[in-house]
């Protein structure tokens, strides 16, 4: 058996985040080794940015900083292939980060992104996709394996075997993401809602209409078309009013989401929410009349993400915990991001997220060149989080973020982790530049018309 | 921290004069942390007091005849001799602790600061910006129609936020500023603290009493410091705010800007090329026209407004690609302005993308390695989703020159193109999509110099002026 079906392995494992093996750095070295001796044949990208950087096999985790890729390659199509539906250029950029061929996908009649992505789908390579705030949509393949391995890797996170409080389908829950669409999450979410934590019928969504990649990208090219002057007061203006009707159609659906949740509110219910989301409602039900801790104190909250730029009070956590009134068990809250499989779970009693056994963490500097992990594999490092997901079959699983973490190498209580400290986004600490040159885009002079 | 290491950071640490209404002033009060530099940068501690100038009295320079401030600045430009002037010698060797520039191309652009105070110029930027010497001297009668009313050029108050990218934004902020005979306060930007006070100081040299020499402040604060700026950009302190670009810096502003308090924005610019089929018409023609577009490319490390970043270039793909290989050879090599060999390299993100488009051979293809020597990506009929930096040009292949005409907007600044039979066909419309500048190819950083031409579409002295209408009769 290869170190990669070990690590394959862990995910069946009862408690994967603690039933690690003793020896799990070296065997995640091992697995990362076959990776990248299987990836470099199928990808291009890798095959060249290894032999720019002079590698030819990995004898340490240094060895993969080089090779990482960041979110942005996921995004790296020219935007005319989209502009122009030439899906059939879509195919042969996909191609280029997928290490499975590209091939017998019926690309008759493809009308948008959405048609593009179903065709793929049939064709065996499971597409994600994310949008950024630049209103370009990133697309992800999967194998029909990964997203096997993805579903049972999300529920173990979830689940956190070890919380105080764990779901036993007995609330009824409420769920502020779609339940079927592009993002990665709708189909996890809607599989761990619905199995784990509701009884039959109880699993609620805000929205039943798949989630679709093709809004955003439309907004971002009315964007550029605004740009380049050829779009012209009176599209704008329908594509706007387009807009309105959906954001009052979004706002209706879910007020009716708020009166389902006011109304069982006396009895225990769990809630899948972000940050920003939950703050709306508070807000919601606030304006209904309903005052802090008027929550079953056995209700559950399943807390996410950051706030991905959405401007909330600097007191907004504790507003909403307030709100809820909820002892600090009842929260089940994870720190992830959408191109990593499965999450890490907030470990309560280490006050920390714990990061899965096939996720491979490699702590770089700022500037990410320089690998920060302790030599010795023990002790406290803060820098940049990237990681390598061996779980991922169908792209390169070397990723770096834009977050800075605290990390900390030194197992605790079975988790063999490392175990996350503290997140922020350096995006978010940046000081403000006032480093002036007068070279510029023409973006600065698209006024904020259209919101992406 | 050992004691020797605190000794070197202290040796080390670089201290920024500022320029007070005349005066030189040294102190090291406040350190500047605003920016990832290595060496801590200390400024004197500002009193806001003075920054701003009373309304009450007039501005130092009022009644003082242009044709002594034309003559004082004649003579300041003489003492900009980079060879024998110290302030300018010690400022490139200062700037090179923060400045992306090397400090070859940095001499080269302190060396045509005293170009831009000749005689010739100063009155050509006056003459064709206002009409007439006199009108900034005194009430002229001027205007045939109305033969009862007469007008003068009123001396403003003014704000100037500098850009750093391009050390030619100080000499020409401080020539204009000196013609309007009024008030300035000159906010100095991170990437360059030195080249403005090294100018001032020469003026304060030559004569520290002369009123354009009280004319002048100079200071640094981080931008968008809200407590001084609100402070200070009131309508009851300053007439007018001149903002050379940057989306940062123009936001800052706009909020203070209100009846009395008027901003003009040198708009953040996006330059490009234009390149007939005759660049084909023999080997040695694509040599030497990537050669001259080589040159707009690489200036000031394609960091400012002027620099070009697109290049439309008629042709078939072959031809195409040739003149791309020539243009990566060509800016391997060094110009007046612009390195050719450097460290400059597209950003990462940007990197990401040529990565990828190289896979999309044919339609996409990548000229020139990571070596900062400079890199092309070409494409076919579409110009690439991002901003090439970093001594990267987007070379667009297209049937007709006329099809690159719908990618110039209002935000192109400089358009370079070849031969000049396509500029004489071409200005009109490139004129009408938003173009401000057409040249030709090579001649973006050289060419006529600076004196009498627009700037950003406009006249900036004209705009500077308080226009003040007198009208009746003297009789």
């Amino acid at each position: 058996m290869s170190a990669l079906d070990d690590i394959k392995a862990l995910v069946h494992a009862a408690d994967p985040y603690r039933d690690a093996p003793a020896n799990l750095r070296e065997l995640q070295l091992e697995a990362v080794r076959e990776r990248f001796a299987e990836k470099r044949q199928q990808l291009k990208i890798l095959d060249r940015r290894a032999s720019e950087a002079g590698i030819t096999e990995v004898s340490s985790l240094q060895d993969v900083v080089p090779l990482l890729f960041t979110h942005t390659n996921y995004k790296s199509y020219p935007e005319t292939f989209v502009d122009k539906g030439q899906w059939s250029n879509m195919n042969i950029w996909l191609q280029s980060l997928t290490s499975k061929p590209v091939t017998g996908v019926d690309m008759d009649g493809v009308k948008d992104a959405d048609d593009w992505i179903a065709r793929l789908t049939d064709a065996g390579h499971h597409l994600f996709a994310s949008s950024g705030t630049s209103g370009k949509c990133s697309f992800l393949d999967q194998t029909e394996q990964d997203v096997a391995l993805a579903s049972e890797a999300y529920v173990k996170g979830f689940l956190g075997q070890w919380a105080p409080r764990k779901p036993n389908r007995e609330h009824p829950s409420f769920t502020f993401f779609p339940a079927t669409g592009v993002h990665r999450l709708c189909i996890h979410n809607h599989h761990f809602f619905s199995q784990y934590v509701a009884p039959e019928g109880e699993a609620h969504f805000i929205s039943d209409e798949p989630l679709r990649a093709t809004p955003g990208i439309r907004a971002g090219q009315l964007r550029r078309a605004l740009a380049a002057g050829t779009a012209l007061p009176e599209e704008i203006a329908a594509f706007e009013a387009e807009n309105q009707r959906n954001a009052a159609l979004a706002g209706e659906r879910f007020n009716a989401f708020v009166d389902k949740i006011d109304s069982k509110r006396d009895q225990p219910i769990a809630l899948g929410v972000m940050w920003p989301a939950a703050f709306q409602l508070m807000e919601a039900l606030k304006a209904r009349g309903v005052k802090d801790g008027a929550f079953h104190p056995d209700s559950m909250v399943m807390m996410g993400g950051g706030i991905k730029g959405v401007v909330l009070p600097d007191d907004y956590r504790e507003q909403i915990h307030r709100f809820f009134g909820l002892s600090p068990q009842n929260y089940l809250n994870s720190y992830a991001m959408v191109e990593m499989t499965g999450l890490n779970p907030y470990v309560h009693h280490l006050d920390a997220y714990a990061m899965p056994p096939w996720i491979v963490p490699l702590i770089l500097d700022k500037s990410a060149e320089k690998l920060l992990n302790p030599g010795d594999g023990q002790g406290v490092v803060e820098g940049r989080m990237a990681l390598f997901d061996l779980l991922t079959d169908a792209r390169w699983g070397g990723l770096i973020s834009g977050d800075k973490v605290t990390i900390d190498f030194t197992s605790a209580d079975g988790f063999s982790g490392p175990l996350v400290r503290s997140i922020a986004r350096y995006q978010d600490l940046e000081e403000g530049e006032d480093k002036l040159t007068c070279a510029g885009t023409i973006d600065s002079y698209v006024r904020g018309a259209i919101n992406l | 921290m050992t004691s020797t290491a605190k000794t070197d950071s202290l040796s080390n640490r670089l201290e920024v004069p500022h320029f007070i209404k005349g005066a030189v002033q040294h102190g090291a009060e406040v350190e500047q942390r605003s920016r990832a530099q290595s060496t801590p940068v200390f400024t004197p501690k500002i009193s806001m007091d003075d920054l701003v100038w009373r309304r009450h009295e007039p501005t130092p320079a009022f009644n003082t005849p242009i044709r002594d401030i034309i003559d004082f600045l004649a003579e300041v430009g003489e003492r900009l001799d980079f060879d024998s002037n110290p302030y300018l010698q010690e400022a490139v060797e200062k700037m090179s602790h923060f400045s992306t520039l090397d400090s070859r191309v940095l001499e080269n652009s302190y060396r045509d600061i005293r170009y831009m105070f000749r005689r010739e110029g100063v009155i050509a930027e006056i003459e064709q910006t206002l009409g007439s010497l006199e009108v900034l001297d005194g009430w002229v009668a001027r205007n045939p129609f109305l033969p009862n009313s007469r007008v003068r050029a009123v001396p403003p108050r003014m704000v100037h936020v500098l850009a750093g990218n391009a050390p030619v934004v100080p000499p020409i902020t401080i020539v204009r500023g000196a013609i309007t005979k009024g008030v300035h306060l000159l906010k100095l930007p991170s990437n360059d603290m030195f080249t403005t006070t090294a100018i001032l100081r020469t003026m304060a040299d030559v004569d520290a009493d002369h009123p354009t020499t009280k004319s002048f402040t100079a200071a640094y604060w981080r931008g968008g410091d809200e407590q001084l700026e609100s402070a200070i950009y009131r309508s009851q302190y300053f007439d007018k705010i001149v903002v050379w670009g940057g989306e940062a810096a123009v936001k800052h502003v706009v909020k203070y800007v209100g009846p009395g308090l008027e901003m003009v924005s040198f708009d953040p610019k996006v330059s490009v090329s234009m390149i007939g089929k005759a660049a084909f018409d023999s080997p040695d023609t694509t040599r030497d026209v990537a050669m001259k577009a080589a040159a707009d490319v690489i200036g000031w490390n394609q960091d400012a407004c002027s620099a070009s970043r697109f290049h439309y270039v008629e042709g078939t793909i072959e031809q195409v690609d040739q003149y791309c290989e020539e243009l990566v050879k060509a800016m391997g090599v060094d110009t007046r302005y612009g390195p050719g060999k450097s460290s400059l390299v597209p950003p990462g993100d940007i990197r990401e993308q040529l990565d990828m488009l190289q896979n999309l051979e044919p339609l996409y293809r990548v000229f020139g390695k990571y070596d900062g020597n400079g890199m092309v990506i070409r494409s076919d009929e579409e110009r690439v989703d991002f901003s090439p930096t970093g001594k990267l040009v987007n070379v667009v292949r297209v049937d007709k020159l006329a099809d690159a005409v719908k990618n110039i907007t209002v935000a192109t600044q400089t358009v370079g193109i070849y031969p000049k039979e396509e500029r004489i066909a071409l200005r009109d419309s490139l004129a009408s999509c938003g173009a401000q500048r057409l040249v030709d190819l090579g001649e973006v950083n050289g060419g006529e110099g600076f004196g009498g031409s627009p700037h950003d579409a406009g006249m900036p002295v004209n705009r500077f002026m308080r226009w003040v209408v007198e009208s009746g009769d003297h009789g």
